[in-house]
This record gives C-alpha cells, structure tokens and sequence, in this order.
C-alpha cells in the first residue's frame, strides 16, 4: 500500500479534454450574455480560465495528498459542511441574489456552499461508513444517525433554496450508503418518507410547478413557461448531424436564458451538432468508465468509496445537466461538469479528478 | 456478507444506472438532432426569421418657388401589450392624466385579453421621454412619420389632410396619394429573442420607394395675399363665406385658391365638414350679372350685335308671366358695352332675344359649363345647364343674366379666361410637376387646351368691354392708379332649397377679373356668400378683387400699363 504506482493518465486526459471543450464552447455560448450584460463578449472565457488554472493547481495538491488522510478529518468535514450551508444565511459572508441564498464570499470570490457541500459529504460518508463497518446492518446505530445528518442537510440546502444542489446531494447520499452497505430496505423506507416533503417543495412552489407543468408539455404554452424547454429542444434539433458551424448558433441569442451555464449542453448540440454532443456524452462515459477501474482496482473500502462518491459527483450532474438539455428531466439548475461556466463548479470538478487520481496511485492489479 | 470488507462495497448498479441514463440521453440526442431536425429548423425559421414592413416617407408638397407646404416630422406611437402590465391601476392612472385619456375607459383597455393595443398614435417626442421616466412596464413605442403643416391654415383646401395612416383624405394629398406615399419596403431579416437584428443577415424582399415630390402651380406669397384680404372682408361683411380663385389665363395654372373660413389640416379633425369644404371647385351657384358676359361673347362671336348697335332700355320688360326690372331704370339707348358697363338686365335680355335657345346653350356648354374642367383636386362639381328643350319661356332672359343656371367659380374663371385671352380653353390644374426623392423632375405637367371658344376679335372686344366696367362703370371701386384692370359684377339671388322662388334678402355677391388688360397676366374671382349689411357686388366684391390685384401684380413683377395703347386705339375707333 505505500508503492506508489503511477496514477491514471488516461483519467487526466479525459479530465483535460472536457475542460478545453468547455473553454472553446464558452468561446460562443459565452458571447451574447457577456456582451449584453457585461459588454465584454468574452469576460466568461477569461474568467473561467482564472477558474481552470486554480483548479488545476488544486487537483495536483489533491493528487498528491495520500486519500487515507481524509479519514482523520471525517467529521471535521461534517462540520464544516454545516457550518458552510448554515453562513449563507449570515448577512456579512453569505449573500443573497434575487432572493436566493446560496453563495459564501472567501475575500473577492464567491463560492456557492452546496458545492464544497458535495466534497464534504462524500469525504465525510466515505470514512464514516469504511469506520462502522458491521454496525451498518442496524437500523438504530447504524442507519438512523446517517438518516438525521443528511435529512439536515438537504433542508438547509432546500431552503436556500437550491432543489437542484439538495437533490444531487440526496443521490449522492443514496449512493455512497447503498455502495457502503446499508440495507437496501431502509434505502427504500427513506425513499417512500421522502416523497412526502419532496411532493409538497415541488408542487406547492409555483415555478417549481410550473417547470414540470412545462416539461410535461412545452407545446401547451410556447411563449411563457413551455419557453425554455421548448427551446432547448429546437437548439439541439436545429444543429442536425454536423451542427450550424461554430458561433452559427442562434438560441444562444437570449432564446436560451443562461446559454454561457446551464443550457450549454443545447448549444454546443446547435453548432456543432450530434457530432458535437456525442463526444461530450461519450467523454462522460469514458470518464465514468476510467471511475469505475479505478474503483474496482483501489486497495481498500476507503478508496473504493470516495472513488465512488467523486466519479458519481461528476456523473450525476453531468447526467442530470444533459438529461435537463434534451428534456428528458424538468428544468433544474445544474451546471455541466468542467463546460458550464462557474468557478464552484470547475473547482470542485478538478479537485474530484484530483482525489480519482490519487487513489489511482494505489491500484492493485485487478483481482 | 463476507468477512472481506474489501468484498463490502456495491459498486454494480450506481455504475449500471450511470451508464444506462448515458444511453438513454444519446438516444434522445439521436432522435432530436437527427430524426427530427428537419422539423426543428422549421420552428426556429418561423421564430426567428422575421419580416419587417417599412412604411415610405410621404413625399413633400412645394409651391411653385420650391417653398415646402407639408413636413414629415417623426413621431412616436405608443402601444400596450396588456398580458404583460404588473400594475394596470398605476399605468391607467398615471398614463391617463399624462394623455389626456379616460381613465375607466383605459383601465378596461389595459385588462382586456388582447396582446396588442394602441393607446395613442403619433405622440411628440417629448411626450414620450415624459411617459419613459415614469418606468412602465407592457408598454411599448412604434416611430411614426406625422404630417406636419408648417404655413398652418394657409393652401387648406388646396392641401388637404391625411389620415392617421399617412393615407391622403383630402385635397392634393388625397388626389395624388400614388405619387406622394411611395411604396413601402419589405425586409427578412433573423432577431434574437429580444429582438434585435442579427447582422448580416438582411435580406430585402421590396425595395423602399420613397414617396414623389409634388411642385404646385400656387404661389404660397399670392396665396396668403388672397387669404389675408379675404379674412378681412369675412370678418367686415359677416359673410357666411368667401371664396376666391385666381388663374394664370395663358396657361389654365391656379395660382391661388382661398375659402374662408377654412382649417388647419395638421388638426382636420378639430374642423366640421363646412370649413373643409372646397367651395370654389365643389359649390354652385347662380352666378347672375357676372354671366353677361358669356351672353355677350355669345352675341359678338356669332356677330349678331356689333360694337355699334344700340338697344333701348326701358324700366322693365314683361316677357310670359314675368317682369323684368333693373337695378336702376336706364331709359335710354346703350351699346353692349354700356350694357356690360352699367350692368342692365334689360339691355341684355332684349339683346339675347337675338340668339336662338340652341345657339345660347351650345356656346354655354361651349365655355366649359355643365361639365367637369377636368381639374386635379377631388370632388369637382359639374354645375347644372338644362338642355333648351326643357326650357320655359322665362327660362332664356334669366339664363342670358346668369339666373337659372348654376355654375362653380372653377368653370366661371375658366370660362372667363378663355373669353380674354384669345379664345383657348384651358384645363385648370393646380400641380406643375412631379419630383422625385432627390428632386429631378420626373413628370412636367404642361398646359393643355381643351378647345378653341371664340374668335381673337371677340376675346377682345370683351377685355375692353370688362375694362369699362371697372374705369367707370359697376366695377369702379376695383380700379388701380398704375394698372387697367378688367372685370365684371355680379350680385345674385340664392335659390331656396324647396326650388320655388329665391331666398329674400340673401344675395352672393361676386366680381370676376383680370389684369392687366393689354395682356393679362392673373385672372380670377371672388365670390362673397349672404354679407350682411350691403351686398351689392361693387360694393363688396369690387373692392375687395381690386385690394387683391393691387398687392398681388406689383408682386408679379407685372409692369404697370395705364395709358395702354390698345384701349386708346379701340376708344378712338368707336
């Protein structure tokens, strides 16, 4: 376990190259936005490149700090993720936007605290679960505590409010707890309770509402809340087998409310087309594919964990972002990993190829 | 559970969902981007690429010396779209008191269910940055061209007005809309969501014509004299109206057209139809003494009276039922030209006993009478000349004195001028040429004769006739120090409505002229409705036709002619 081997390029390389598609995507998505609301059609690009270099630096530190370490701050990062969901609320760090609490300010950056949430959790779940061990198979000692902590959290997050950020941590949750051992029963108890507060955030919040209303069927109001899915479709569509060229989009012509962050995926499917988007859904997949080796080849419960929760981390939202893109999932507000721009988003990305490669560092030869 | 903690960890199905909702999303990527392109490229051609109509600018209207009548000034229509108002009480009421508009009215307007409404078109540009500060929301502004009248009242009836759409209702503006509104242009252009133009990706589909210039044949400085002295001589004889044209008699062009009272055409809407009424083409009348010298043309050109003969008139003369009398009893023998002079009813009607009922009427009909002149302004009247078969035995010595016919101003001036200068009928017009945008001339509207009428000899005989009425005759107080002027009186009676008899104590006073008599340069006439107080025409419309000329010659640049060598030699040879 101390050899270290060499850790996985491939990963890296797959790693690299979302970034520069993003970084060339932002080229054009970021353009119209940039210009009109900040009269620099490429302030996004440059900005998120400052983004991209932290980032990096970060994922080699994260690379290089042995994962087994993550153990001695497991609860440490419980607190922290408390303490990070609770300081939005706080008037002097946390700050508002148009009503919505979700972001911290570190100096002159902000960062949104669901975000660093999601590597807590996973840090947090990962060596708590690895430490019980047979305690798992008990419903009071083993899964009830898991069952309030995360229940906490997700609120907190809800109320930001952040249903998008609240639901891929609750996946996330499901995942690490069902990869850790927890009885699939009590998994599908939580399920069952959940839907009651689940139903009553959806369906008794109007936009919330008014999103699956719209998903449901977009053609039944084009003009107000079947708008964004609507044209999220005719993007995509619009692109064909080649896509439009690039910068030939037009939907990112403010058709597409957030073309530069959320709806990326619908533009870079209209310039470039099914070409264009394959590569993206087949660069997922590689990455989800090089997680996977990673964790079957991890010496350990600890590493097999973590390399869970951060290949899932990257998955899910990039699964959930896409799903969103081609209308497959109601409108939630989802960054695509290592495309969409926003500095939490790469940050955290980066670093959980950072930690994917330092487990990879400790591969056994598969078994 | 093995012992093996290693063996612990479930890795299978996070992995297998993960990959299978990858599928999944490829598959539906395949479906939208390929299966169903062609359907989504349809929808985003109907979205994005939109139309644009330009309406043309109007084209301007000048006088003859190029002076600008009309003006497109831009303006700003203010439309609502009412789904999209967040506070329709505050926008009803605040939009309300700033335009002068109903407030429940507007209320209903801004919550009705439509999604485009105009709340007012063609607001000032201040008017609109006033209502911008106020930070409305569904509220939105579409640039207008307005049609500005920058002389005010001044051409009125002449001009016309146009309507809210820019389209011509009235005047020049309505009988040469083709000419003046162009066509409008037609663009393709793509817009984004808020939209805006895409650039470069303008396509035209219809070229914008810009609307044609039109020059008139008025002289806006002739034109504002004759409207000045006719808004005094309303105001002094309290008349119901006053009506005025003037003509170049070589050319058939009008150099001014008046009615007072009349309107402004920028604000048309403010008028009742009586001021925008174009009286002097569209009203008759019974034209009375005025006619005598169509009845004496009439004599000379089929030389059945000369200059020479003589006809006695008594105090009155019975003819039928009927008894004529003069304004004053003559009881003496007088020329045509002492007829024409002094304006005897008598003399005239036992002088137009010479001429057949069919000879009277054909050389009527022959001056333009009954029948359009063919004039380039809507609405022209054509008058009312009964064929000689329907007439009684009253009907030729009343028609011989301008009574029992009706008659427009329009055919009065244009018979006249072709009675003085040489016998040429012309069509009257009042639009010299059309000009295009940049302001060459594209089309020269030239004179056109619509036939000879009477002999050169008659044509002058008949100045000099006209010349005596004004040097010592009815017509004194037309008289000019510098220039001889020609014309002839006439006050006539108003026919009641119920066609029995005429109105009592109701008189239109008229005079029509021309100066100089050599070789006249302006003809026309005035034409004063029911004055109160005196009505005789020398003393009403006399003056007021010699105040005209005596302004409007020295203004032509005409040169002063008295002591002409054309009256002397005619004198002389009498």
């Amino acid at each position: 376990m101390k050899n270290k081997g060499r850790i996985d390029y491939f990963l890296l390389f797959i790693a690299l190259t979302l970034v520069a598609v993003g970084l060339i995507s932002l080229l054009t998505a970021g353009v119209p936005p940039g210009y009109r609301y900040h009269n620099d059609p490429y302030l996004y690009v440059k900005a998120q490149l400052n983004w991209v270099a932290l980032g990096l630096i970060l994922l080699f530190l994260s690379s290089y700090l042995n994962y087994h370490r993550y153990t001695k701050i497991g609860k440490l990062a419980l607190v922290l993720v408390f303490l990070l969901l609770i300081a939005v609320y706080f008037p002097r760090i946390g700050r508002e936007i148009r009503g919505v609490r979700r972001w911290i300010i570190l100096g002159s950056v902000q960062i949104q605290a669901s975000e660093l949430a999601k590597v807590g959790l996973i840090v947090y779940l990962s060596s708590s679960l690895v430490r019980k061990k047979e305690k798992l198979e008990s419903f009071f000692r083993g899964y009830l505590p898991y069952f309030f902590i995360l229940g906490a959290i997700f609120l907190l997050v809800m109320s930001e409010p952040d249903l998008g950020s609240a639901l891929i941590l609750a996946i996330l949750s499901f995942v690490l707890l069902y990869a850790g051992g927890v009885k699939v029963s009590h998994l599908l108890y939580t399920l069952v309770l959940a839907f009651i507060p689940m139903y009553f955030a959806v369906f008794e919040v109007g936009y919330r509402r008014n999103r699956i209303l719209s998903f449901l069927s977009p053609e039944s109001d084009p003009r107000g809340i079947g708008f964004q899915p609507l044209h999220l479709k005719i993007s995509l569509g619009c692109g064909g087998f080649w896509g439009m060229g690039p910068g030939k989009g037009q939907t990112k012509l403010f058709y597409l409310p957030t073309p530069h962050t959320d709806s990326i995926f619908a533009v870079v499917g209209e310039e470039l087309g099914f070409i264009g988007t394959t590569v993206i859904v087949i660069l997922f997949g590689m990455l989800a594919w090089r997680g996977l080796r990673i964790v079957k080849r991890a010496p350990d419960p600890l590493g097999k964990l973590l390399a869970i929760g951060f290949c899932s981390l990257i998955c899910i939202q990039g699964i959930i972002n896409m799903g969103v893109a081609t209308v497959i999932l109601p409108t939630t507000g989802t960054p695509l990993p290592f495309i969409s721009y926003g500095g939490s988003s790469m940050l955290v990305s980066l670093i959980s190829i950072g930690v994917l490669l330092n487990i990879s560092r400790y591969s056994r030869a598969t078994p | 559970m093995t012992t093996k903690v290693g063996k612990r960890i479930r890795i299978g199905l996070p992995f297998f969902i993960i990959f299978l909702s990858l599928g999944i999303i490829e598959i539906r990527l395949y479906h939208l981007q390929i299966l169903e392109h062609k359907k989504f490229v349809a929808l985003a051609r109907k979205e994005q690429v939109k139309i644009i109509k330009i309406s043309s600018e109007r084209g301007s209207i000048l006088d003859r010396n190029g002076q600008e009548l009309t003006v497109n000034v831009p303006s700003y229509s203010l439309y609502v779209r009412p789904r999209s108002i967040s506070d329709e009480g505050r926008t009803a009421r605040e939009l309300s008191s700033h335009l002068n508009l109903d407030e429940s009215r507007l209320l209903r307007q801004l919550r009705s269910d439509r999604i485009f409404l105009w709340i007012k078109r063609k607001l000032p540009l201040a008017k609109k940055e006033e209502i911008d500060s106020l930070h409305f929301d569904g509220i939105g502004w579409i640039k207008e061209s307005d049609r500005f009248y920058p002389q005010g009242n001044l051409c009125s009836h002449l001009l016309g007005f146009v309507g809210v759409d820019n389209q011509g209702l009235a005047g020049v503006e309505y009988y040469y809309d083709e000419e003046l509104k162009g066509e409008g242009g037609q663009f393709l252009l793509k817009a984004d969501a808020l939209g805006n133009e895409i650039p470069l990706t303008k396509r035209v589909l219809k070229p914008l014509i810009p609307g044609h210039n039109l020059m008139l044949t008025v002289d806006s400085i002739i034109q504002s004299i004759v409207e000045q002295e006719l808004g005094l001589a309303l105001k002094k004889h309290q008349a119901e109206s006053v009506e005025a044209l003037f003509m170049d008699p070589q050319t058939g062009e009008i150099l001014a057209l008046a009615n007072k009272p009349d309107y402004n055409p920028g604000s048309y809407n403010e008028y009742s139809a009586r001021f925008r009424r174009n009286g002097v083409i569209q009203d008759l009348y019974e034209p009375g003494s005025t006619f005598k010298v169509v009845t004496v043309s009439a004599l000379l050109d089929n030389s059945l009276m000369t200059i020479e003969d003589k006809i006695y008139c008594q105090g009155s003369l019975r003819v039928a039922n009927h008894v004529f009398e003069d304004w004053h009893a003559f009881n003496r023998e007088m020329n045509l030209a002492e007829i024409i002079q002094h304006s005897s009813d008598i003399g005239m009607i036992r002088a137009s006993q010479k001429l057949s009922r069919e000879k009277l009427f054909s050389h009527i009909t022959l001056l333009g009478f009954g029948g359009k002149m063919g004039i380039d302004l809507p609405s022209e009247g054509r008058g009312i000349v009964r064929s000689p078969s329907r007439w009684s035995l009253t009907d030729q010595p009343c028609i011989s004195i301008g009574h029992g016919i009706a008659v427009t101003p329009l055919q009065m001036v244009c018979a006249l001028c072709s009675l003085i200068n040489g016998g040429r009928l012309f069509r009257p017009y009042v639009t010299k040429c059309i000009l295009s945008h940049q302001g060459e001339v594209i089309k020269e509207i030239k004179p056109r004769l619509i036939r000879r009428t009477v002999s050169v000899e008659t044509s002058e005989k008949i100045r000099y006739f006209m010349q005596g009425v004004v040097e010592g005759g009815t017509g004194e107080r037309a008289k000019l120090n510098r220039y001889f002027v020609g014309g002839k009186t006439g006050t006539a009676q108003i026919p009641s409505l119920n066609g029995k008899g005429y109105l009592p104590d109701k008189y239109i006073a008229s005079f029509m002229g021309f100066a100089p008599v050599g070789s006249p340069r302006i003809a026309g006439i005035v034409v004063v409705k029911r004055p109160t107080g005196a009505y005789y025409a020398s003393e009403v419309a006399a003056p007021l036709f010699g105040r005209i000329m005596k302004r409007v010659l020295p203004y032509m640049n005409v040169p002063p002619d008295k002591g002409d060598l054309l009256v002397m030699k005619e004198t002389s040879s009498s």
